[in-house]
């Protein structure tokens, strides 16, 4: 709310049509005494982009941003190119550090930004559909319906047209960060942080206003640990019937599709698949649609030809998807003004004059803006051109492989630009001499770019080689994955609330992100798998969430099918969409005001405060590649929520990296006495980029070390870390082992012998358990 | 013997590596008052006629080098009985390298030359420009066998046998003095 808006409140009010008694009015709204006082009101409701600048300062005081720039120079401006390289300044005064900073809060933005008009829009929509008084619902176990809204914003949202004046002030704060972005503007690089941890707080708050509003209207799954299972994987499409792709984020064109479907009896006839955060979402309204899979597989299922009308929405969606449709005879709908296409705008015209027009080729994409239109285009075009395209397919036949690799001159320029350094240039050179068995080996690493045919100077289709060596592959890739089940419970809140911030559940972990995997599709199946077992609360949203149901169990089930979706110990769940990431920092948010009663309303620094000394939770974002990961990332950072990107996230250009061995920094304020307390570096980075799966998963366990874990808690903390060290490492004990025993209780009784010994080599003395904090204000005496 | 990024597209700016020789190599790690040797989890996947390069690693450990195990590359060492220096992240090294206070792996002072070998491409790259921009006179060295442009010095693209020429010509360099 603007800090010049008019509150008038009057106790009692005398007026001709009655008496009114506990008036308050905001202007341009009306708010009842109850919402007024449904808690008091904490310091900072909507805050601006320096009210909470001290909290940001507090964090990169203590994890400080470190740059690995992706680019030496500046090119925004007309006064560029400007080099920067180690300390030159350019023309407008800019530095190295704070160009980074700038270059990763731009990112943060647009990703930030993607979120917060997929906000924008489907509210809208909603709002048409439904009516602006359709009541935010999600279900009789959940009562704090928006933390991050109630946190943030100070407000509870009762109805979706209560969210539109949230997106606004979400859509102010964007501008003015965006603006700070300009030349000759923010000279500092820890204020360019400052800003960026603003954006991703607006993200989180985007995300979950998106999908509480999809959630209530849609009736998607309202935290339901027993979400249904889909089907996942290429194997799973029934190509049969006539297909109808939808790909991106934005669900509300392809709800239409469904409905069109069910209206007109055609969904046993029509088969409805999705690739990224749309096949998500359609899952959690219809659960007989199919994931294809992450972004990753846009172009192998595009080219296979089985789709016979693809529907674009929006967000990582390829520009490309025209040429490569156009390739199998595909027609294109896109349905979101966010990707026009160049296409002809059809909203307002006649259905079957559109249709008439795809169908005879007249056109081959169509932007048709309308979700309903666009739904009876798709369906009455897939039915129709189905027979005719015959599932036409830009793939060559697997007897072609090995006459196509024949061109190969073994330049190696395919491999050169391929982002994970394939072998791709061995394997066609394999090829040629009638060995496909390397090309269907780089499947499973593949990320499905794509660069590696724009770099071949014979045309080579590298990555179709790759895609029909391992068709056999792709045919059984037919895996179960759990639905979006969207926040967590209070209820479960309520269960394990005590155990995570006494550390005796060893940590929440949210394997979130996109499919730019390092080594291959599987490793976020076996990261899950290993902290499963130990006793972990697993969660997952967006593409990884996809990937996690290609692990299969030594019973051939898929993780979801072997463990309960309850947010739990050694439960696995998958929230949703990128949008419901926002539900994981509800849920940490959660801890701290439904177990912990800490004050919620407008009090972020606290709660934040809260979270980073006590909620032992980490996302793991491993196969990172886009913007929004950015500021998904650093919402979670402001929260006090550490970050382990894969390694290609080190292109991101800035971390948040603490310095165990600079024993100053790792100090809090004990709120109980005032003393300064050594902690030990817990967690010691706010984000940082793993090398490999085995490197994260350590990394996973210690980063869920808190300041305020009990004696046991820290125990079986230290325990998992010790485990896996042995077992990853081949080492007995972790090198710092002596930073994380603060008394000896901490200790897991099996190795106490053994770490006495250590810890007395080191010279450790015992510290204190301390009711943590960093902020002096909470200090009680 | 080619001196464009090995990933063609990771070109940063005008300040690009010199052309490695293995001799010239050999004698800039001999000339070093505290070289550092920083191996990645590359180093047992590539092979270089016939060996692991983790092996050529433990050859330059042998010749005094000290070593950092990233990743998980402590246990490989390990397991062929070799015993690092300190084993942690990339980031986590790179990030002490790049502060002038750091009094390096022993505590007996700062480190003038850093070798990088078997760190993934990409990411070794954004390490070498972080000690480009914030550590620059740190000599640093990209010793796999591809171009690394953000290194001080790095080997050109090698093929096989000439990366082995090169890691020979290093190591005679280096036992040369000693």
């Amino acid at each position: 709310m603007a800090k010049d808006s008019a509150r008038l409140k009057a106790a009692e009010i005398q007026s001709s049509f009655g008496v009114i008694k506990g008036f308050d009015l905001s202007i341009g709204k009306i708010v009842t005494e109850e919402e007024a006082e449904w808690e008091p009101m904490g310091p900072t409701p909507f805050p601006a982009v320096e009210t909470l600048r001290s909290w940001d300062h507090k964090l990169l005081a203590r994890y400080k941003p470190f740059y690995s720039p992706f680019c030496d120079m500046c090119c925004l401006c007309t006064m560029g190119k400007c080099d920067l390289t180690a300390g030159k300044r350019g023309a407008c005064g800019i530095n190295i550090g704070t160009q980074q900073a700038r270059m990763v809060l731009m990112a943060g933005l647009m990703g930030c930004t993607a979120h917060l008009a997929h906000a924008r829009h489907l509210t809208e929509h909603l709002i048409k559909k439904y009516g602006s008084e359709a009541p935010i619902a999600l279900g009789t176990e959940i009562n704090v319906e928006a933390p991050n809204v109630r946190l943030i914003c100070g407000t509870k949202p009762k109805t979706i047209g209560d969210l539109e004046d949230l997106i606004s002030y979400c859509e102010r704060e964007v501008t003015q960060l965006l603006a700070s972005t300009h030349t000759g503007q923010e000279g500092s690089n820890l204020d360019y942080e400052s800003k960026l941890l603003h954006a991703g707080m607006i993200d989180l708050l985007g995300m979950e206003i998106a999908d509480i509003a999809q959630i209530s209207t849609y009736g998607f799954p309202k935290g339901s640990p027993d979400a249904p299972l889909v089907e996942y994987g290429m194997g799973t499409v029934d190509s049969t019937k006539p297909v109808i792709l939808c790909v991106g984020h934005n669900v509300a064109a392809g709800v239409e599709v469904v409905d069109y479907l069910r209206g007109n009896k055609l969904d046993e006839k029509v088969e409805v698949c999705a690739i990224c955060c749309t096949a998500h979402d359609i899952t959690r309204y219809y659960t007989k649609a199919k994931v294809v899979g992450p972004l990753s597989q846009q172009l192998r299922f595009i080219r296979s030809g089985v789709a016979d009308v693809i529907m674009t929405d929006e967000q990582c969606v390829r520009t490309d998807i025209p040429i490569e449709a156009q390739a199998v005879k595909a027609p294109v709908i896109a349905t979101n003004a966010k990707i026009c296409y160049g296409f002809p705008e059809r909203t307002a015209d006649p259905i079957d004059q559109i249709v008439n027009d795809v169908v005879t080729g007249a056109q081959n994409g169509v932007l048709v803006l309308d979700p309903y239109k666009a739904a009876e285009v798709a369906v009455k075009v897939a039915v129709k051109l189905a027979p005719k395209r015959d599932k036409f397919k830009a793939l060559p036949d697997a007897n072609k492989i090995v006459d196509i690799a024949k061109n190969c001159t073994g330049c190696s320029n395919c491999r050169r630009a391929c982002p994970n350094d394939l072998h791709t240039d061995d394997a066609v050179q394999a090829a040629k001499k009638g060995d496909v068995a390397k090309l269907a080996e780089l499947y499973e690493y593949c990320i499905g770019c794509g660069k590696c045919e724009e770099a071949c100077n014979k045309d080579i289709p590298v990555l179709n080689l790759i895609t029909v060596a391992a068709e056999r592959q792709i045919k059984a890739e037919r895996f179960k994955m759990r639905s979006g089940r969207g926040p967590v419970l209070d209820t479960e809140i309520r269960n394990v609330g005590s155990p995570i911030v006494l550390g005796e559940i060893p940590g929440i972990v949210l394997f979130a992100g996109c499919s730019n995997y390092p080594q291959g599709h599987s490793e976020v199946g076996e990261m899950a798998a290993e902290f499963l077992k130990r006793g972990f609360i697993v969660t997952a949203s967006g593409c990884s969430a996809m990937d996690i149901s290609r692990y299969k169990t030594e019973e051939g089930k898929s993780l979801y099918e072997e463990y309960s979706g309850d947010f739990d110990r050694g439960c696995l769940s998958n929230v949703g969409s990128c949008v419901a990431n926002a539900h994981v920092a509800g849920a940490a948010i959660k801890v701290a005001s439904i177990f912990a009663r800490r004050p919620l309303r407008g009090n972020y620094e606290e709660l934040a405060d809260y979270i980073l000394n006590r909620v032992g939770a980490v996302g793991i974002v491993w196969g990172t590649y886009s913007q929004k990961a950015v500021s998904i990332g650093t919402g979670a950072n402001r929260l006090g929520v550490p970050v382990i990107l894969g390694p290609h996230g080190s292109k991101y250009r800035r971390m948040y990296l603490g310095r165990a061995d600079k024993d100053e920094d790792w100090y809090v304020h004990d709120a109980r006495t005032g003393d300064r307390v050594y902690v030990g570096p817990v967690p010691e980075h706010l984000v940082y980029s793993a090398e490999s799966k085995e490197e994260a998963l350590i990394w996973g366990v210690k980063l869920c070390l808190r300041a305020n874990d009990t004696f046991k808690g820290r125990s079986v903390k230290l325990s998992h870390y010790i485990d896996l060290t042995r077992k990853l490492l081949g080492k007995d004990y972790p090198d710092d082992i002596h930073k994380f025993v603060r008394i000896e209780s901490d200790i897991p009784l099996v190795y106490k012998e053994d770490l006495m010994k250590i810890l007395k080599s080191k010279g450790w003395k015992p510290t204190s358990i301390p009711d943590p904090t960093l902020l002096k204000r909470l200090v009680r005496t | 013997m080619s001196t464009l990024p090995w990933q063609t597209a990771n070109i940063m700016g005008p300040k690009v590596a010199s052309n490695l020789k293995g001799e010239v190599a050999g004698k800039l790690i001999q000339k070093a008052k505290r070289p550092l040797l920083v191996v990645g989890m590359n180093s047992v996947k590539t092979e270089v006629a016939g060996r692991r390069l983790i092996e050529y690693a433990i050859d330059l450990g042998k010749a005094g080098v000290r070593i950092v195990a990233t990743a998980h590359m402590f246990k490989e060492f390990s397991d062929r009985g070799y015993k690092v220096d300190a084993d942690m992240p990339v980031m986590n090294i790179t990030d002490r390298l790049r502060d002038p206070d750091w009094k390096g792996i022993d505590g007996k002072g700062a480190h003038d030359l850093v070798v990088f070998l078997g760190v993934p491409y990409y990411l070794e790259s954004q390490m070498l420009s972080t000690l480009k921009h914030y550590a620059p006179n740190l000599t640093t060295i990209a010793l796999d066998a591809e171009f690394q442009p953000q290194a001080k010095w790095s080997f050109p693209n090698l093929k096989d046998k000439e990366f082995e020429a090169e890691l020979v010509g290093m190591m005679s360099a280096l036992k040369e003095k000693s």
